[in-house]
């Protein structure tokens, strides 16, 4: 089994916990708690691996670090992107000044964060307020204007309600089938190199696989 | 101090005044775990509880009562909680007539947090089933709040600070519901239909701006106040603000995080090993900010009609110790109190997780989510603290908090007291310079991480550093510059003082100023080591390496 970390950044009630909420319990209630520094939970999911011929899905679990929205608390904040795998970044599709939120977060990520495997996801939530055709729309950012700038940055991008559940567990789904890709051909450039480094050199030293997974480790 | 005591009722009949004085010797050792009272079943030591603190509230004898409420049960009921805790904290902080900060004055203004109280106002009480219910105590929270912060604008708000202020609300709302209920609280669907339909009208204003849901809340003002007591509540919530939560609420999260070490130094002195195994001499402690921000509030929710509620009880606690080490001292029990299961999920979870720092937040916010409801533990831990109440002294951690912070001043532990507004407001604005002055240093070392000058200028101006470090760093100085005529030489010395000057500047980063107070003793230490130095020199190495094993 792997695991990742993942981190939930943006502005305050812009809908992170319940995001995090709808993926790890599948439930919505209308009134989350405002999150005090951060809140830690764990959810596993199944990755079905098209490319090699085992039919077996493999389990891959997230570590999900969601985090306060508060200005104040950004100041915590590197603890939590600190050697993340993925960051997703929300913002709220009601409220036009939370995208430029999320533009800062992206950015302070590309400057702190070195680690190019880093994958950023731009998610704008509360999509269900945005669909009613009846009484009044309610979006305040254009899909096109967070969609071109995603492409810019080379991120992610996504449209989701927590509420509804609509696009997230997709989200989390490819995220984690990504993550998977990556981990497999680091995994296979590195058994590379040791087979290659075992032909020419005698003394071959066994390496900790570079999984996270607690069975296949001694300690 | 003690004028209040005694000074005013002289209609007291003789035998309440022999209760009374009974009272005041009993209530020492009266409530405490081994006492004789546990021969006496729960009701009836409740009881007994309940009619002695009545009788201390007619006597205003306020050691008494701060005595009571740090033992068994607390002030044991809601409409007694409210008393007491108005009675402590209206001492605490003396707020004179025409000073300026009496009730009606200063609220004017919008704040410029007041968005950030909507958004988590609307997000409180969620416990709370009734919807009518919740709308009342939502606006009345939101209500109170943004008075505190128009009052005082110099406060920053904090999410967590709500929190804090419903446990508040909810002990001086209880009650006041359905009967002698006034506009403000009787809408659970019994007023008007217009009325109820103006509130959700507003509430639902609230998510595209405050501006219009605020007027509301200030029309409704005046009509509001008949019945239940809102200008006690509001007191108690601006003491308690003051008094124990003025370092949160300054605009950066410094001062609470200087809190927060104290927490490892706590576990430390309590188990050595254990302090090593968890890294808490390399982590720094953020798992408990929201514990320690809330008081506790985030994780034990207050509700109504549960007066024995833990959370009630470290209220009481606290107000009436007059300390906010407690919440600490609290929090590193809790943790000694889950010491196996912390270490048996630390390595269960060890190759989890990629760092040392991951792990341990993680494992220590998984072992504790699930005591946030568990009675049992909470009673332990108060038990705990109410039998070691000034265990851990302050005095010894000194070096680790601002010299304007709550937990040396206001909210010390020392007991008895008393404040005036005008003083703390002097204590809040050096705070807040001091804090904001931390914060310039802070990103100019950042900015100009090459330039020394200016890190040592803000060294030697900044306050908060030690006169003992001061004086070191300009024997080191002087040291370096008599080397450096002795040998005639800079070269020698540039690869030392690089790596010291690289230390230094790693430790400011995000906060990470931990390692500073040693860092700069360390090369100084070494120089003088050096035996082609005059006698002097190497006696003045010793006294201050003996100074720094006491100070540090
Ligand atoms: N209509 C709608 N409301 C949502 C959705 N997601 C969240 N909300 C609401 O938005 C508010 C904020 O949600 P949270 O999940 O607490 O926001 P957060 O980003 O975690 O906020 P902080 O913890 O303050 O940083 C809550 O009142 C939710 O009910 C959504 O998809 N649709
Ligand atoms: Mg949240």
């Amino acid at each position: 089994m792997f695991q990742f970390k993942l981190v939930l950044l943006g502005d305050s009630s812009v809908g992170k916990s319940s995001i995090v909420h709808r993926f790890v319990k599948d439930s919505f209630d209308d009134f989350r708690e405002s999150t005090i520094g951060a809140a830690f939970l764990s959810q596993t999911i199944k990755i079905r691996d098209t490319s090699s011929d085992s039919t077996e899905d493999t389990v891959i679990k997230f570590e999900i670090w969601d985090t306060a929205g508060q200005e104040r608390y950004k100041s915590l904040a590197p603890m939590y992107y600190r050697n993340a795998n993925a960051a997703l970044v929300v913002y709220d599709i009601t409220q036009q000044d939370s995208l430029s939120k999320a533009q800062n977060w992206v950015n302070e990520l590309k400057n702190k964060v070195g680690d190019e495997d880093l994958i950023i996801c731009l998610l704008g939530n509360k999509l269900d307020l945005c669909d009613s055709s009846d009484n009044g729309d309610k979006r305040a950012v254009m899909t096109d204007e967070a969609k071109v700038y995603a492409e810019e940055q080379d991120l992610l991008f996504y449209e989701v309600s927590a509420k509804t559940g609509q696009g997230v567990k997709d989200v989390f789904q490819s995220i984690g089938e990504k993550l998977y890709q990556i981990k497999k051909e680091e995994m296979l450039s590195k058994k590379g190199r040791q087979a290659a480094s075992a032909k020419d050199s005698v003394n071959v030293k066994l390496q900790r696989p570079s999984t996270n997974d607690p069975t296949s480790c001694c300690y | 101090m003690d004028t209040l005591v005694g000074a005013e009722s002289p209609s007291l009949s003789s035998s309440e005044e022999s209760l009374s004085l009974h009272c005041d010797i009993l209530a020492d050792s009266l409530f405490d775990e081994k006492s004789l009272l546990n021969f006496f079943n729960e009701q009836e030591q409740r009881d007994f509880k309940t009619s002695v603190i009545r009788n201390i509230l007619h006597d205003r004898n306020y050691k008494t009562l701060c005595t009571l409420g740090m033992s068994n049960f607390g002030f044991v009921s809601t409409p007694l909680r409210k008393e007491c805790w108005f009675e402590l904290l209206s001492r605490q902080l003396r707020v004179s007539q025409g000073s300026g900060y009496t009730t009606n004055k200063g609220c004017t203004r919008e704040h410029r947090d007041e968005n950030q109280v909507s958004l988590d106002v609307q997000r409180s009480f969620t416990s709370v089933t009734d919807e009518g219910r919740k709308e009342k105590l939502r606006k009345l929270l939101e209500r109170i709040i943004v008075k505190i912060l128009r009052r005082y604008p110099k406060l920053s708000y904090y999410q967590g600070y709500h929190d804090v202020v419903s446990v508040f609300v909810i002990v001086f709302i209880e009650g006041h519901d359905y009967d002698d209920e006034c506009n403000f609280l009787s809408l659970s669907g019994m007023t008007s239909k217009s009325d109820d339909n103006h509130s959700n009208g507003a509430a639902e204003d609230k998510s595209n701006g405050v501006s219009s849901s605020t007027t509301d809340l200030y029309e409704n003002e005046t009509t509001s106040k008949i019945g239940f007591d809102e200008d006690k509540l509001l007191r108690c919530v601006e003491a308690f603000t003051l008094l124990y939560l003025r370092d949160f609420m300054m605009d950066s999260l410094d001062f609470p995080i200087d809190q927060l070490r104290l927490i490892p130094e706590f576990i430390k002195k309590n188990s050595k090993a254990f302090y090593k195994k968890l890294n808490l001499d390399k982590i720094e402690p953020f798992f408990a900010i929201s514990s320690i921000l809330t008081v506790f509030s985030h994780e034990l929710k207050p509700s109504e009609n549960e007066p024995d509620s833990l959370i009630f009880q470290i209220f009481d606690f606290v107000i009436s110790s007059q300390s906010m080490v407690v919440p600490l001292a609290m929090y590193a029990t809790l943790i000694m109190e889950k010491k196996d299961t912390i270490i048996e999920a630390y390595n269960a979870n060890i190759d989890n997780f990629e760092n040392s720092v991951d792990l341990v937040h993680g494992v220590i916010q998984q072992v504790l989510v699930p005591t946030r409801c568990a009675e049992k533990i909470w009673k332990q831990i108060l038990e705990e603290v109410r039998s070691n109440p000034s265990r851990e002294h302050i005095s010894k951690y000194r070096g680790l908090v601002n010299r304007y912070s709550t937990l040396l001043t206001t909210a010390s532990g020392q007991l008895h007291t008393s404040y005036e507004v005008e003083d703390v407001i002097k204590l809040l604005e050096k705070e807040i310079a001091l804090n904001s002055k931390r914060k310039t240093s802070k990103a100019h070392a950042k900015l100009h991480k090459t330039n020394t000058m200016r890190t040592f200028a803000r060294l030697f101006s900044s306050r908060s550093f030690p006169l003992i470090c001061k004086v070191s760093i300009f024997v080191g100085m002087l040291a370096i510059f008599m080397k450096l005529y002795r040998d005639g030489s800079i070269k020698a010395m540039l690869p030392t003082l690089r790596i010291y000057l690289k230390k230094y500047q790693c430790s400011s980063f995000a906060g990470l100023y931990r390692g500073l107070n040693y860092v700069w003793l360390d090369p100084l230490h070494e120089l003088l080591k050096n035996p082609s130095l005059p006698r002097w020199a190497s006696k003045v190495s010793r006294s201050i390496s003996s100074s720094k094993d006491s100070d540090f």
